[in-house]
């Protein structure tokens, strides 16, 4: 048997040669960057569940930020980077005529600014913000969007009174039907970006993309085929696997192309972090990369899913987050809503100043993106779906004038802000969702 | 109502106004009156064309009237209120009225709204209220310019909305400075348009020197307030805004012309021109009916807050009965534990 | 009397299905008169004081209603029915109706429904385009192929819609999702031929410091190889026992299971002592592992070493001073990939029925030909094959292998949508029986969650499932075969929702004994609880009352039972006192309990909505939840949820969940027996609306019996939702009348109702083209 005295990098050994996304070197990236001088511009929605202890969250006054309320103090450093906005609403999410299944209605409502159908047989929404502006940016990038979902387990049996756990669960939707389930496993992230393969060699590489290539297209005539033969719902059932089975054939001519291949800097991951920090930490910094590299410029990231029941046992909360949420105004609760939501803003800090460290064109990666923090809920004991807690990080390419706190009317649509964030992204599309317009006085300039 | 056999849902009323005139003050009054009886729901009060004092006046009138807990925003919404112009000064009605203390110095009235972010957006307010209101149960009144109202038209899936939420428009004969709006409200509005002309006010006309009396249950009213500082008293107001929200919640005390056709001429006044293919119609009054009904009215308007349905508790007796039992059950548990000396042991 | 002929009428179609559209469609019957002489004067006398448009209690008001509304409100009406039946209305305290007279409202109320519904035409709905969720998929892997993955490794998990992930409306495919399948079809086939070639070995070192001690002698990593094969692997044991120390054995484990046990000699050695060099020794062992994540533990055997880890000597300080005759296992490294000793895969030899190296194209067909059939679960024409030849074929060209070029073809077939979906006609006419390929399919689907094996395809092929006796010998036969585990792990798994105990947190200051082991076995428990009920056809009321269980050592040790050794789970009687059916296990009462503690209302609310299947409805929108978490004892809990019953909004359902919830409050947050919580002794009983008391949860297992008949439409429902893959209509209400009824017939028997599924009319027929337009107009209707 052969046994080599040089110890050898594990990615070689366990993983193979490269990744079936090439990624094009980050220096080589002209028609990636066409978007913008110094870089591309990148939407990023992280939506955090069951609300906020809004007590230590508003900021009584619009105008520049000072001291930060207690649930931002993790930001401070970053203050200069961050847009708190008051007062925007996810009409939506409210419980109008139909009633109870806030949490079933935030997500959904929030991410789409649609009529969420209640029911648990089949799906009505609308088209998420972030798929509306893929749909229009994403050809640019291997994939037009990344869905991400820190809640790694899914509970069986219904939500929330009668909606569909697929709201509450899915913050991406392509289609008013269908959902974009995000990726949880860091180890699907890692395949998700930069492939799952074990290439033995460049020519290997190239010969089997081609395989896989000639593949899906036998696998597009067959399905028009049998296509002909079905009912409407059907049809549009295999229309949905078409799609997706194109956007895959897309990302392997696009390997094919351009062959580059570049290292992810980081061992491919398996399992899933006991500590929420560290699995909130591994899946950004695959984000973090994948926005590096210009994988993708749209990503969700769910850092729960609505009515999440994670106990945070690291920073001494063993209760299930929802129920504490209906606190009652009781302090003690209150605070440990507070004590999740400071942990949440610090690890969201974690990955803004990642990006604000890491130099792009003439400026840095955080300028050159926005990116939303947010919730469908502001009290989660009453279920309010207005007031909303909302901070835009970055500058959207030197667009927005960050550092400030802005105070809009009530009423506002939030998904003004993502019409806004669309507008900056070069999407056509006058209105997301019940958008009224766009957000005023998000920059000075 | 999560199911159940209830007669028709009631109509929800969305009143549009300026604010400028006592009558619509006396209108708000009427909204809550008719809310009171369960005749009505307020759907949502906007202000244009006026003072965030205004915005803030109708808060105070609203909160009058809500004994108890102020209903969050899931159930009511905020006051809206045109803040894309620069705002006018406070009217001294409106000044009066937010000025006013009680005998210990402190104003008298609550108040929600002190700054613009306290307010709604008000297009997307005339918007979202829609999603409050059962189908065909909705009524506009607009007594303000239309601008507002045109621009929530343009926004998509609306005039879906406004087809299977309003019953009708009522537009009030005031001016109408932004001609292109009204023109495109009357030539593009999906459900039925009425006019209330300043005629079938004239005949409600609200007789000032009765407030008084009528009030006399309120050592502070805001709205009479707001009536008494609007101009030198006494004077009478015909109840234009009053006769609309009328119309809206008992359209049967009053008649519809034939169709006609209501437009706006280029000074921005409204005129109806009877006969022809219009699609609109005017509000009638009889004569004779007039007297009754603006008593009735008077009456609605001075009605006193009602306090909220109270959610049915079990009586005293009925909690008595329910304590003793769990009592008795604790004493037998008792029993039975003292009865067995060891626990018994997990087989 | 309708009622008997139209079971006459369904049998009918059963035994000629070919004339199933042919079957005369019912006028509408009027709703028989005696409402207003039967109904009215009850409800207006008993349930219209607050029932009324002004205090519309419970959003709901009888004003104005009359005989019509029994069809446009009929979803109001069963609510109200449901209440009267279980005597949660009127409430307790309120005046009551005369109990015959209650009892002929319900009567009559049930008639007019059954009535009205069987007066429309049958409509065996529609079920859509079905993906293979991702259980089904690597059983029909398995099936087809003679592969195992672990599907949760491999593809991510499917949305679940009426509490089931195998309804075809929420089955989507992301480009996430297809992806996927490309790189897993690539392994999968990789996996069942095996003739990619490995890279070239090499080392990979676990430094001491990637490697974790979990106690003096043993330590663990885990890693995630990418092929499949023969790998060495080597620990390091470093330090020894002193000049004269006896040798040690050392245990490999590999995922848990030992592999290799080697003396470690562990005498001082003088020439790294002298050279101040830590004495290390290794030792290796070579191994087989699938691609996939594994854990590496080596321990030194013996309970010395079973001792916690020392603290890491001070800095400076001498190791050997502080820490003497320490010896332990340090790190790891590994070598490989090697071909398998083993040779050739069985899947391989299997598969390759012709060698392709000679065969070439012909052989590539006779491969393909047999295996698309299975995989595509019907017989399959020339065109399909020759698609899959044709890859072959370019697979050839490119230079790859011929057996590598059969891969490239079974990658093809594995993201085909014949593979990858259910896909089922519509049949011309309104309603039509499905073909014998279909049923075949829903068949397997249903028992095993995977493919048609050889015998049932080829009896459908043949068109002789619906021969006399062959359908019942199959279901026989399929239950019968191990594979029909797959419903107590797919259906039971979510309709007792056991599925999510992983995501279950107990709080781990309380619980330390909480641990991913426990949750298996919790989960085994009530999995193989549902297995024996079905295979030995019990009745199902032993769901609510079995006297008995299944535990291994680790479980019962848990539970506090004494007398069960071995890590195998065994049936084993349990004291009625403390344990009985499903309601006493630790699954269900953990899913069902806070982290630090239980919560009556979760168990009450379990109770009423997956086991009897009533459930509460949601609470008003402006009634915020009552804050559970506030109770601090057990004692004040009950406090604070007697606010529930004293707010008649919240009464109306609470009064029946929270007793209900008490009941069990015997079992702590984690399933075991307790009679007290802390100093509170604990109070397990309550009073329900129907003013029946209990005080143990006996007594409630017991009280739970008598609602017998609404668990069984409950099962038959979710059974039947889970068979069909949709949601079910008002259109199948008759089907489940007719199955529960056989049931009460047949002593509950669990098989019986498998067996009335697949011969009821909504499995064997479709709805045709024709139906649609009135189908839709009946569906809108009833989701209003």
């Amino acid at each position: 048997m052969i046994i080599t005295k040089k110890t050898l990098n594990r990615r070689t050994l366990l993983r193979g040669l490269g990744a079936a996304v090439a990624l094009p070197m980050l220096d080589a990236m002209s028609p990636a960057f066409a978007a913008s001088p110094s870089g591309p511009i990148r939407a990023a929605w992280f939506y955090v569940p069951n609300g906020i202890d809004m007590r230590n969250w508003v900021i009584p006054e619009p105008g520049p930020l000072t001291s930060l309320p207690p649930i931002l103090k993790p930001l401070e450093s970053l203050k200069s980077e961050l847009l708190v906005l008051s007062n925007l609403t996810a009409n939506w999410g409210r419980p109008h005529l139909v009633g109870a299944g806030d949490h079933g209605r935030a997500l959904a409502a929030y991410m789409t600014g649609s009529f969420v159908h209640q029911s648990v047989s089949n799906l009505k929404l609308g088209i998420s913000a972030d798929q509306i502006i893929a749909s229009e940016v994403g050809r640019q990038t291997a994939l037009p969007s990344l869905e991400i979902g820190l809640e790694e387990t899914r509970q069986a049996g219904n939500c929330d009174n009668g909606y569909s756990c697929a709201y509450a669960y899915n913050m991406s939707w392509r289609t008013p039907t269908q959902p974009m389930p995000p990726v949880s496993a860091p180890r699907a992230l890692f395949e998700r970006l930069f492939g799952a393969d074990n290439f033995t060699s460049p020519e290997d590489r190239a010969r089997r993309l081609a395989m896989r290539r000639s593949i899906l297209d036998s696998v597009l005539e067959s399905t028009q085929t049998i296509q002909a033969s079905l009912g409407p719902v059907d049809r549009r059932k295999l229309d949905e696997y078409l799609t997706s089975v194109r956007e895959v054939e897309q990302q392997v001519a696009r390997a094919e192309k351009d062959g580059v291949v570049i290292d992810p800097g980081m061992e491919k991951p398996f399992g899933v972090p006991a500590e929420f920090g560290d699995y909130f930490k591994l899946m950004t910094d695959m984000l973090f990369v994948a926005f590096k590299a210009d994988v993708t410029r749209v990503a969700t990231v769910m850092i729960g899913r609505e009515g999440s029941n994670r106990p945070y046992p690291e920073i001494g909360i063993s209760d299930s987050h929802h129920p504490i949420t209906h606190h009652q105004k009781n302090p003690v609760l209150l605070d440990k809503i507070t004590a999740i939501n400071t942990y949440h803003a610090k690890l969201f800090g974690g990955f803004l100043q990642k990006l604000k460290d890491t130099p792009e064109g003439d400026s840095n990666m955080l300028a050159n993106s926005m990116i939303v923090y947010g919730s469908g809920l502001s009290d989660g004991d009453t279920h309010l779906h207005d007031e909303l807690p909302t901070i835009l990080a970055g500058r959207g390419g030197n667009f927005f004038t960050p550092g400030r706190h802005v105070m809009y009317q009530r009423e506002t649509p939030v998904t003004n802000l993502f019409a806004t964030m669309a507008q900056r992204m070069g999407v056509r599309s006058e209105h997301i969702g019940d958008s009224t317009g766009r957000l005023a006085e998000l920059s000075l300039s | 109502m999560q199911f159940g056999f209830g007669g028709p849902p009631l109509t929800g009323i969305v009143y549009n106004t300026t604010l400028s005139r006592p009558d619509s003050a006396l209108a708000l009054a009427l909204l809550y009156g008719l809310e009171g009886k369960r005749e009505a729901r307020v759907g949502a009060v906007a202000v244009s064309e006026n003072s965030l004092g205004a915005a803030a006046f109708a808060d105070v009138v609203f909160r009058f009237y809500q004994l108890g807990q102020i209903p969050n925003a899931n159930r009511i919404m905020p006051v809206g209120l045109a803040a894309d112009k620069p705002l006018p000064p406070d009217s001294p009605a409106v000044k009066a009225v937010l000025a006013r203390v009680n005998d210990k110095g402190e104003p008298a009235y609550r108040r929600g709204i002190h700054k613009v972010p306290d307010t709604s957006e008000i297009s997307a307010q005339l918007r979202n209220a829609m999603a409050y209101l059962a189908d065909g149960t909705m009524v506009y009144v607009l007594s303000a310019p239309a601008t507002y109202l045109a621009r929530a038209m343009n926004y998509p899936g609306v005039t879906e909305q406004i087809k299977a939420k309003v019953k009708a428009l009522v537009i009030c004969e005031c001016s109408q400075p932004d001609v292109l709006a009204i023109r495109k409200v009357l030539a593009e509005w999906p459900s039925p348009i009425v006019f209330m002309g300043r005629d079938t006010a004239e005949a409600l006309t609200y007789p000032g020197s009765t407030l008084d009396t009528d009030f006399a249950w309120a050592p502070a009213h805001p709205v009479a307030d707001f009536y008494r500082a609007a101009r030198s008293m006494p004077y009478d107001a015909p109840a234009l805004d009053p006769a609309a929200i009328l119309y809206a919640s008992r359209p049967a005390e009053f008649q519809l012309s034939d169709p006609g056709t209501l437009e706006a001429t280029d000074s921005g006044e409204l005129r109806f021109l009877p006969g022809g293919a219009g699609k609109h119609r005017r509000v009638l009054l009889d004569p004779a009916k007039a007297p009754a009904l603006l008593a009735t009215m008077r009456e609605l308007i001075a009605a006193k807050p009602v306090p909220p349905p109270p959610r049915r508790r079990f009586s005293p007796e009925e909690l008595e009965k329910l304590k003793k039992q769990r009592e008795e059950e604790l004493k037998k548990r008792e029993e039975a534990e003292q009865k067995k000396a060891t626990p018994p042991s997990p087989l | 009397m309708r009622f008997l002929c139209s079971l006459v009428l369904l049998s009918f179609l059963l035994l000629l299905p070919a004339r199933g559209q042919l079957a005369p469609a019912k006028k509408a019957t009027p709703v028989p008169s005696p409402f207003t002489a039967t109904v009215k004067p009850v409800l207006q006398t008993n349930c219209s004081m607050c029932h009324n448009a002004k205090l519309a209690s419970g959003g709901l008001s009888l004003d104005n209603l009359d005989a019509t509304t029994l069809e446009t409100q009929r979803i109001a009406w069963e609510r109200i029915v449901a209440k009267l039946k279980s005597g949660e209305m009127p409430p307790k305290g309120a005046p009551q109706p005369v109990p015959d007279k209650r009892t002929s409202v319900v009567e009559f109320l049930e008639k007019s429904f059954d009535a009205a519904d069987r007066s429309r035409p049958p409509d065996a709905g529609r079920v859509l385009a079905r993906r293979l969720n991702r259980a089904e998929y690597a059983n029909t892997i398995r099936d087809v192929l003679g592969v195992r993955i672990k599907a949760e490794e491999e593809l991510p998990a499917d949305d679940s819609i009426l509490g089931f992930d195998n309804i075809g409306e929420v089955l989507t495919v992301s480009p996430l999702l297809m992806q996927k399948y490309v790189y897993t079809a690539e392994k999968v086939a990789s996996l069942a031929i095996g003739a990619d070639p490995l890279p070239k070995p090499a080392v990979v070192e676990y430094k001491a410091e990637k490697v974790r001690r979990l106690d003096l002698g043993a330590t663990e990593h885990t890693d995630h190889l990418d092929y499949s094969a023969d790998y060495l692997v080597r620990v390091w044991v470093r330090g020894h026992l002193g000049p004269n120390g006896a040798p040690v054995s050392l245990r490999l484990l590999v995922d848990g299971q030992p592999v290799r046990t080697m003396d470690v000699p562990t005498k001082e050695n003088e020439t790294a002592t002298v050279a101040r060099d830590a004495q290390r020794s290794h030792h290796e062992a070579r191994v087989y592992l699938e691609a996939g994540p594994h854990s590496f533990r080596a321990e030194l055997v013996g309970d010395e070493f079973r001792k916690p880890v020392p603290p890491p000597p001070a800095p400076g300080g001498n190791q050997s001073a502080q820490q003497p005759l320490l010896i332990y296992p340090e790190k790891f490294d590994m070598q490989g990939p090697f071909p398998p000793a083993g040779g050739a895969r069985a899947s391989r030899s299997r598969i390759l029925t012709c060698d392709p190296a000679t065969g070439g194209p012909a052989c590539v067909r006779q491969i393909m030909t047999p295996l698309a059939r299975r995989a595509y679960r019907r017989p399959v024409t020339s065109a399909e094959v020759d698609k899959l030849v044709a890859i072959a074929g370019k697979a050839t060209a490119a230079g790859f292998k011929p057996d590598q070029a059969v891969q490239f073809a079974i990658q093809a077939m594995l993201v085909q949508p014949a593979f990858l979906f259910r896909i089922e006609r519509d049949p011309k006419g309104r309603m039509a029986p499905i073909s014998d390929i279909e049923l075949a399919s829903r068949l397997s689907y249903f028992l095993w969650s995977s493919a048609p094996d050889e015998e049932l395809l080829s009896l459908a092929e043949g068109n002789k499932l619906r021969k006399p006796g062959v359908l019942e010998g199959q279901v026989t036969r399929m239950l019968a075969d191990p594979k029909s585990i797959a419903l107590a792990e797919n259906f039971a798994g979510q309709w007792l929702e056991t599925r999510s105990l992983a995501a279950v947190k107990p709080d781990p200051v309380r619980f330390p004994m909480w641990n991913a082991a426990l949750a298996d076995d919790l989960q085994a428990e009530t999995k193989l609880f549902f297995d024996s009920l079905l295979r030995e056809n019990k009745p199902v009321s032993e769901f609510l009352t079995a006297d008995y269980t299944f535990l291994n050592a680790r479980l019962a040790r848990h539970y506090g039972i004494k007398g069960v050794t071995g890590p195998d789970f065994q049936r084993i009687p349990v004291d009625p006192a403390q344990r009985g059916g499903i309601l006493s296990h630790g699954s269900i009462l953990t899913l069902t309990s806070y982290p630090a503690r239980t919560s009556p209302v979760l168990r009450g609310k379990y109770i009423m909505d997956v086991i009897l299947g009533s459930p509460p409805p949601p609470p008003p929108a402006d009634v915020p939840a009552l804050d559970e978490s506030k109770a601090t004892s057990p004692a004040s809990l009950r406090e604070a949820l007697s606010l529930h019953r004293s707010d008649a909004v919240c009464a109306s359902c609470h009064s029946k969940m929270d007793p209900l919830g008490f009941g069990l409050e015997n079992y702590d947050p984690i399933g075991r027996w307790r009679i007290a919580d802390g100093k509170t002794p604990i109070e397990a009983g309550g009073t329900l609306p129907n003013g029946v008391t209990f005080t143990t949860p006996a007594e409630l297992r017991a009280l739970l019996l008598k609602d017998l008949p609404e668990f069984t439409r409950n099962l038959t429902e979710k059974m039947l939702t889970y068979a069909l893959g949709r949601g079910l209509e008002r259109f199948d209400r008759p089907a489940i009348r007719d199955i529960t009824s056989k049931m009460e017939k047949s002593e509950y028997r669990f098989q019986v109702l498998v067996r009335e599924i697949v011969t009821s009319l909504p499995f064997q027929n479709r709805r045709g083209q024709l139906a649609d337009t009135q189908a839709t107009a009946a569906i809108t209707r009833d989701t209003k």
